[in-house]
């Protein structure tokens, strides 16, 4: 009976407040007695209040969201307790500040994300393209003619793409010359897309301007059968789901001869583009916290076209073009103990062009490896570091061979650079979190090395605005055709700095964004195809000012981005005469895009509009350099997807619906004809607009299950 | 004398019983699991999941506190009024999912609150998440139904999502009221649950799901 007694009048109390370091209640904290069911929840005024019948040491907790967890021995011996606790907020667990400088990102966990993945699919204008609608944004440059993203006064290969943190090497699909080749992979695969216009992670290298990092979707959860059928080809694609796995392939073919046989076209096709792909994906969940995902691309294309040397309109160049492309991803990702997390990657990228010019053979043929290893680790709850090491070794030849002529040639180089990085996010308040990185790389053939800082700051100025400011020194090895002719080439040079103010607000962003680039050691030459007389004297600058307001709310059933940019961007590199804005720059970019869903017809509708102003060339019949400008180009696409039924989605698009005469510059004949005068052609699309048209079925258990994510 | 006697001989046996950790989990779980059905504030519903996670500490084999725990993080984010806020409480929801379903594995009850998690999302943004996350929620309610045809809160979410569905499509809504039907018929004729915890609730839903939706 004693016993009895004992318990029932051996309770003790324990009382007192929770508050965080500013002294501010904390309201629903969790406050128990370590491995005993006793506790309570804090009130509106941090209080708290509980009785236990432990006795002894014991162990005192308090748990809350976002700080960092309290514990402290107690001694119970049937008094009330009282303590005052103050909570440490965990600022790497809170996030409420993020990097927003350079950075748009899509899907994720970032709070500030600005685009979704789904955005991608059903922008107007990029037929389902990631460039294209990555186009829409801020610090982009329309230019039509290649279908690339050139950023920030940079040309389309100082971006480079990684899926998984693994490089892409050649991202874009062939295309005929001056026509716009497409992204390679198809944005449904990607759960986020960080599209980063300057100032980057230390974690990636081998861009001068921008980096495209896309993450692939985990396990994929529904066996599915998926059917399209499109005015340019077709696919279908399986995917098998298990417990903690699943297998995706798909196989498409697409020809666009029937096509360009309907719609005129300006180019004379032998061959209009036709292209099979297959791709296979594997992903295995290897344990509570390990990640392994396999990816494998495989792609052959080929297209054929007459054309004729702009000297003289009489000769007939049959070109031919045939590339075969296979990319292979592999990435494991487990906590290896101690509180690291280890990712390890390994992509090979192989890609060969045979270009037929009449009897003339060009082969190319591009290979490379990039592997990776990646630790990282939280150090307390302010401080969290990542470090790794990157390998990037390729090859690349280039053979010419000709059956009637004794001209065979042939170049090339292997290249192999080694980097390693260091990074640490600092949270030096809630409010104010730095990012200190840098990253060192050598690069075998020119024996350079590089020690490259990066450094971010972002500082939270309300509770849904911040700013945020990056410095960053990137480099890039010289484009493979100036190393096959002259492996020594230094590496190019950009410093990055950037300003930014966002405001992100229930579904409403502005965003507003100052830039400056100084570019160093661009290449240059006197002549394209003489190894002699390369070097790396070229150097530019860019600066300017990009406008982004996003609006998903305001108006019922509609979502609508605006992006302007102006960029003050010269250079000199290449061939250049002297520092000018070269030929691929606008001053200004505008887009806007909607997108409005209309419940009665179960349809969403798309339009994107584009403006940039004229782009500089070079006309050699006028006096000077790069005097001439072209006219300021437009662009107004529709889109509208149909849920015809549960799972099946009709889709139709068309570009340039005004049918706008889009100018995007004029090619010269190398040489002048007996007057003196160089011939010249016109660069604009191969046809005014581009239809598409495709019926997007969808078969599985769940019948509610279609395409809408996909397209 | 003897009424005193019986009484002391049961105040001592409830003392043994009380004194064994399973009645002492089971009956701090049953006084969680009432006030977590009668919450109505968001400090109420917060301070009943703080409870079902301080059980869940201590007991760490047991899935049920960590899946009423969930339950009120679902409850919660419908309280939430931000976007991000409601989707951390998911995000919540599912890390304390993730790990009874470790505890628990092919646990139809956890998978038709995993289901649960992911309509919620859609109903933060329908028109970019819809597509994804009403599949994903489909697609787990289904599983759930299969590995217990009678289990009736599966099938009541899952005709949740049918009836969804139709009316989006402007088609006809049988097909989901008949599996509303179900479940309502399976609350009707439960018996007691197999385990004094399991989960119970859902018929009030149902019927009022029928009201609205079925008739």
């Amino acid at each position: 009976m004693t016993s009895f007694f004992g318990a029932s009048f051996g309770q003790s109390w324990i009382k007192g407040t929770i508050k965080d370091v500013k002294g501010e209640a904390i309201i629903g904290a969790n406050i128990y007695l370590e491995d005993t069911y006793d506790g309570t929840s804090s009130d509106v005024e941090g209080n708290f209040l509980f009785s236990t019948e432990e006795t002894g040491e014991q162990i005192l907790k308090a748990t809350y969201l976002g700080f960092a967890d309290f514990s402290r021995a107690v001694s119970i011996n049937g008094d009330t307790l009282t303590f005052q606790i103050k909570m440490k907020v965990n600022a790497m667990e809170l996030q409420d500040v993020v990097i927003t400088a350079g950075a748009f990102d899509a899907g994720g966990a970032n709070k500030q994300e600005v685009m979704k993945p789904l955005d991608i699919l059903t922008t107007a204008g990029a037929t389902g393209d990631i460039a294209g609608a990555l186009n829409t944004l801020p610090g982009t440059q329309a230019v039509g003619e290649s279908g690339r993203l050139f950023v920030r006064g940079g040309e389309g290969y100082e971006t480079k793409t990684f899926v998984d943190g693994m490089q892409v090497m050649n991202f874009y699909s062939v295309s005929a010359p001056n026509t716009p080749g497409r992204s390679r992979f198809m944005p449904y695969m990607f759960s986020g897309v960080s599209f980063s216009t300057g100032g980057y992670s230390a974690e990636y290298g081998q861009a001068l301007s921008s980096a495209l990092v896309m993450n692939s979707k985990f396990l994929a959860t529904q066996n599915r059968m998926d059917v399209s059928l499109m005015s340019v080809g077709g696919d279908i694609g399986i995917t098998r789901s298990w417990e903690n796995s699943s297998l995706a392939a798909k196989a498409q073919y697409t020809n666009l001869d029937p096509y360009m046989n309907v719609i005129s076209q300006e180019i004379d096709w032998i061959d209009a583009p036709t292209s099979g792909e297959a791709s296979v994906s594997y992903r295995s969940k290897l344990s509570n916290t390990g990640v392994l995902k396999l990816f494998g691309n495989f792609n052959r294309s080929g297209l054929a076209l007459n054309r004729f040397e702009l000297h003289d309109p009489a000769t007939n160049i049959k070109t031919k073009l045939d590339n075969q492309y296979i990319y292979l991803n592999g990435v494991l990702q487990d906590e290896i103990g101690g509180g690291w997390n280890l990712k390890a990657g390994l992509s090979y990228t192989d890609t060969q062009d045979d270009i037929g010019l009449n009897a003339a053979k060009i082969k190319e043929d591009e290979w490379g490896i990039h592997s990776k290893v990646v630790l990282g680790k939280t150090l307390s709850n302010n401080v969290s570091i990542r470090t790794g090491l990157d390998y990037f070794n390729r090859r690349f030849t280039q053979g010419y061979h000709h059956p009637d002529v004794e001209a065979d040639w042939s170049i090339g180089f292997r290249e192999e650079i080694g980097a390693l990085f260091a990074e640490s996010d600092i949270y030096l308040s809630t409010a104010l979190l730095a990012r200190v990185g840098v990253r060192a790389e050598y690069t075998s053939l020119n024996k350079q090395l590089d020690v490259a800082p990066r450094l971010s700051l972002a500082w939270k100025t309300a509770q849904h605005s911040q700013i945020s400011m990056a410095y960053g020194r990137f480099q890039q090895a010289a484009q493979r055709q100036w190393l096959a002719l002259s492996p020594g080439l230094e590496n190019e040079r950009a410093d990055h700095y950037i300003l930014n103010y966002q405001i992100n607000k229930s579904r409403k962003t502005f965003r507003i964004e100052l830039f400056h680039k100084e570019y160093q050691d661009l290449v240059k030459f006197s002549d394209p195809r003489s190894p002699l007389g390369f070097n790396n004297n070229g150097q530019g600058y860019a600066r300017g000012l990009d406008l982004f307001w996003r609006d998903g709310k305001s108006l019922r059933n509609t979502d609508y981005w605006v992006s302007y940019s102006y960029t003050d961007t010269q250079r000199d590199y290449r061939d250049y005469l002297r520092t000018v804005r070269p030929s691929f720059s606008s001053a200004h970019n505008f887009s806007l895009v909607v997108k409005h869903f209309v419940n009665s017809i179960k349809s969403q509708l798309g339009a994107t509009y584009r403006m940039a102003s004229g782009r500089p060339y070079h006309d050699p019949n006028k006096m000077g350099f790069m005097t001439e400008k072209t006219p300021t180009y437009h662009d107004l696409s529709a889109n509208i997807s149909y849920l015809f039924k549960q799972n099946i989605i009709i889709h139709m698009s068309a570009t340039n619906l005004l049918g706008l005469d889009q100018l995007f510059g004029y090619e010269f004949a190398s040489q002048a004809d007996d007057a003196g005068h160089f011939a010249s052609r016109a660069i604009r699309p191969p046809a005014k607009r581009f239809l598409f048209l495709g019926v997007f079925i969808t078969l599985s258990k769940e019948k509610v299950l279609n395409q809408l994510p996909t397209l | 004398m003897k009424i005193l006697d019986f009484l002391l001989c049961a105040v001592f046996f409830s003392l043994i019983v009380a004194a064994t950790p399973s009645d002492a989990y089971e009956k701090a779980m049953k006084s969680a699991i009432e006030k977590v059905f009668q919450a109505e504030t968001m400090e109420q519903y917060q301070a009943a999941s703080n409870t079902f996670d301080r059980i869940a500490e201590k007991e760490s084999k047991a899935w049920h506190p960590r899946y009423y725990s969930a339950y009120a993080h679902i409850i919660m984010s419908t309280l939430e009024k931000e976007p991000t806020a409601k989707d951390e409480q998911l995000d919540q929801a599912m890390e304390r999912l993730l790990a009874a379903d470790e505890l628990s594995p092919g646990n139809s009850e956890l998978l038709t609150l995993e289901g649960f998690v992911h309509m919620m999302r859609v109903v933060v943004d329908p028109a970019s998440r819809g597509a994804q996350y009403s599949g994903q929620s489909i697609a787990a309610f289904q599983k759930a139904v299969a590995m217990d045809p009678n289990n009736p809160r599966a099938l009541m979410l899952l005709s949740n999502m049918q009836i969804g569905t139709a009316r989006f499509f402007g088609s006809d809504s049988s097909e989901g009221c008949a599996t509303l039907e179900k479940a309502i018929k399976v609350f009707e004729n439960a018996g007691s649950p197999k385990h004094p915890l399991d989960p119970t609730w859902g018929k009030e839903m149902a019927l009022g799901n029928k009201k609205a939706s079925c008739q």
